[in-house]
């Protein structure tokens, strides 16, 4: 009689665990541990620049932090919303 | 009488809080006989919920990334600005700054972008005195090799795998202004840790990059001050702006802002996210919520003909939406858990990195945000449980009769 | 122990369209008796079904069961009626058509969270009783007339219920069907159940086992 609710429960405790044990993973294997922060802090320490290096198409998405709006205008006005990962990362730090 | 039916009253409401697993089985049979409805919403709603929370855990990741950095960086950055354009600083402003109580340090900086025109790429150049013993005990801690070269320059590794591409193994021939070449040795790289850091930028001496960017000894590119007291660094700002009145100043505070305002729901990807999501979601919910179809009716008014009491019709419409909301919720986020930080989320990086070709890696760093899971949680289950739970009620509350005729 | 106070019940399908399905039903019926309603169609015998199972409540009067206002009963309450006294076999069985005849016959019993033991005994008895066993996982629009009439009897069966109400049963059965039905009518009659079967089939008029015949028109009783 109940064999569908035993079936659903099964489901139901499978995706938990495995939910569990992604989790798990990811916090044993990808999280920023200690000597990758002080690298990082280093690294930043050093070089003295905002802004990761994850959008390099153009000077004012690269350090975002630093440029404003006559930075997109230095190039193009209409060049606004050419590159891809402007759509992402807007909001400048002057608006 | 009436004495007897609240302590019945009473007794069904403690009876209708504990779980019924015949209207748990009921439910799971009613799922079941509109399979193929139930899977195509299912379907939706994973994808849904799977796409919303990828964005989510990026755009965490990446303020995470951003926010435990964000205390190394200058307290005080002041740029020249000319006619609203960003121009060099005269190295000569340096002891003005200095000259303001509180401050502790004032350092010219020399940095740019060149242009690497046969991989169309732009290369972030640093510009550090090499000589110092700070620097040199960083630059080997962080590309791991032993011994330490002031003439040469030290890559990200982005960089280094472009020029390799280009052909350049050990060293790279810099253009200089005036069409002549700047030959520089790679003396080493970034470790893969700093990756998202570093992959763009090329680092080495103040003078190799001023003859790079024919930059004359007496200017900068910007000024970084240090100040004895975080507490002054607001008025030390705004005293710089009064003795320079072309500076932009920016400080330690305006950067953290500026992340905070990063993946701003006001604009751009998440505007276009919301409203894609909640226009699907709406879609599905109008469906739902504008009535049963005359076959679920017909469906409710027989349960209570023979006997199930409103509260039983709702309590097993609870479970059949709760199953396959629950379970939607359950399957995407697993879905983008593994999506993000195990595959580094493909297709949709390329929203993040754009058209560059220096693409770094996509391996974010794993933050737990209870806060995202509960609010794409919100914005799902419940609203999907009441999409089919108040159409019920509407039809349970109506006189059997009158359904079942 | 069931009773009828000058009971009125109107529909009003419009405002200008008011239909009078009983009008001043003064009747009692005893535990145990089989009644016969006959009628032609709209003669309100259906209604009377309607108001003994309180599925719908009277304009004016009063309907009591075994001492109780069954008209005044509330929603909630109505249903916990139904469900502890009523066995209802609609006229076009009212089953659900995608559920097995096991499950269709089950969901009167599935509010009340039972033992799993005592709900398969109860089920297995009364499929058998109702000789429906060996379908008991067929989908129930996969059977014929005749087996989905044993289905929805079952169905109203498995409370255990005082009162059946049976509405124009035989409607969609030939003669031999129908004589099956009126045995299993028998055997309830046995078990001391209060039987009210709504017809106009001239198959049930005049038999032994029938303790009153009521005739009805427009509404009221006639005889």
């Amino acid at each position: 009689m109940n064999k569908k609710s035993k079936y659903l429960f099964i489901t139901f405790i499978s995706l938990s665990v495995i939910l569990f044990l992604e989790v798990i993973y990811l916090q044993i294997f990808n999280t920023m541990n200690d000597s990758d922060l002080v690298q990082k802090n280093m690294f930043v320490k050093t070089v003295g620049l905002p802004d990761l290096a994850i959008s390099t198409e153009t000077s004012y998405i690269r350090h975002r932090s630093l440029s404003d709006i006559f930075s997109i205008y230095s190039v193009d006005g209409s060049l606004r919303e050419y590159s891809k990962s402007s759509y992402a990362n807007t909001s400048l730090i002057n608006e | 009488m009436e004495v007897y039916e609240n302590t019945l009253n009473l007794a069904m409401q403690i009876q209708v809080l504990s779980m019924n697993k015949y209207l748990i089985e009921y439910a799971i049979n009613s799922i079941l006989r509109q399979k193929s409805k139930n899977i195509f919403i299912f379907i939706v709603f994973t994808l849904l919920i799977f796409l919303l929370t990828s964005i989510f855990f990026i755009t965490n990741s990446i303020k995470y990334e951003l926010n435990s950095t964000v205390n190394s960086l200058p307290q005080i950055i002041v740029q020249n600005y000319k006619g609203g354009r960003h121009y060099d600083i005269e190295i000569s402003k340096v002891d003005k700054i200095l000259s303001i109580s509180g401050v502790q340090e004032s350092v010219a900086r020399v940095w740019g972008y060149y242009y690497f025109e046969n991989a169309d790429v732009h290369f972030t150049l640093v510009g550090i005195d090499m000589f110092e013993n700070q620097y040199k005990k960083s630059l080997t801690h962080l590309t791991q090799i032993s011994s330490f070269d002031e003439s040469s320059m030290y890559l990200g590794r982005g960089v280094k795998k472009l020029m390799y591409k280009n052909y350049y193994k050990n060293y790279f021939n810099f253009i200089k202004p005036n069409g002549t070449v700047k030959k520089i040795d790679i003396a080493g790289v970034f470790n893969s840790d700093i990756e998202l850091e570093s992959n763009d930028m090329i680092v080495m001496s103040k003078e190799n990059l001023r003859e790079i960017f024919a930059l004359k000894e007496n200017m900068a590119t910007d000024i970084v001050v240090k100040v004895s007291n975080p507490n002054e660094i607001d008025t030390i700002a705004l005293k710089i702006k009064e003795i320079i009145p072309t500076a932009r100043v920016i400080t330690n505070e305006d950067i953290k802002v500026s992340y905070e305002h990063l993946f701003n729901y006001k604009s751009g990807i998440f505007l276009a996210l919301f409203i894609i999501s909640l226009f699907t979601f709406f879609i599905i919910i109008y469906d739902k919520a504008s009535g049963l179809s005359s076959e679920e009716k017909h469906e409710v008014g027989i349960l209570k003909a023979i006997g199930w009491r409103v509260e039983d019709i709702l309590q097993e419409k609870f479970y059949e939406s709760f199953i396959i909301s629950f379970f939607s919720y359950l399957l995407g986020v697993i879905f983008a858990f593994a999506f993000v930080y195990l595959f580094e989320a493909p297709l949709i990086r390329d929203i993040f990195i754009g058209y560059s070709n220096l693409k770094p890696s996509f391996s974010l760093s794993f933050i737990m945000d209870f806060q995202t899971l509960f609010l794409v949680f919100l914005l799902s289950v419940p609203i999907y449980i009441a999409s089919i739970i108040i159409p019920s009620w509407r039809v349970a509350t109506l006189d059997a009769d009158e359904v079942i005729r | 122990m069931i009773t009828f106070k000058n009971v009125t019940k109107t529909y009003e399908i419009n405002t200008n369209n008011i239909i009078q399905a009983v009008e001043n039903i003064d009747i009692t019926f005893k535990e145990g008796e089989v009644i016969l309603l006959k009628g032609a169609s709209g003669s309100g015998k259906s209604s009377i079904l309607s108001l003994i199972a309180a599925l719908s409540k009277p304009t004016s009067g009063e309907v009591i069961v075994d001492s109780k206002k069954i008209s005044k009963l509330s929603d909630n309450f109505a249903s916990i009626y139904r469900r502890d006294n009523i066995g209802f076999i609609f006229q076009k069985y009212n089953l659900i058509p995608t559920l097995s005849v096991k499950d269709n016959i089950l969901l009167p019993l599935v509010p009340l969270n039972l033992k799993a033991d005592d709900v398969e005994i109860k089920l297995n008895t009364v499929m058998q009783k109702f000789s429906i066993f060996h379908k008991k996982d067929i989908i129930v629009k996969n059977l014929s007339g005749g087996e989905q009439q044993r289905v929805a009897i079952a169905r109203s069966y498995i409370n255990e219920p005082k009162i059946i109400l049976a509405d124009e049963p035989t409607a969609n059965l030939d003669k031999k069907l129908s004589e099956k039905f009126i045995e299993i009518m028998k055997e309830l009659k046995e078990m001391n159940k209060t039987i009210i079967i709504a017809t106009h089939d001239p198959l049930f008029f005049g038999l032994e086992f029938i303790d009153r015949e009521i005739e009805m028109s427009d509404g009221k009783i006639i005889v």
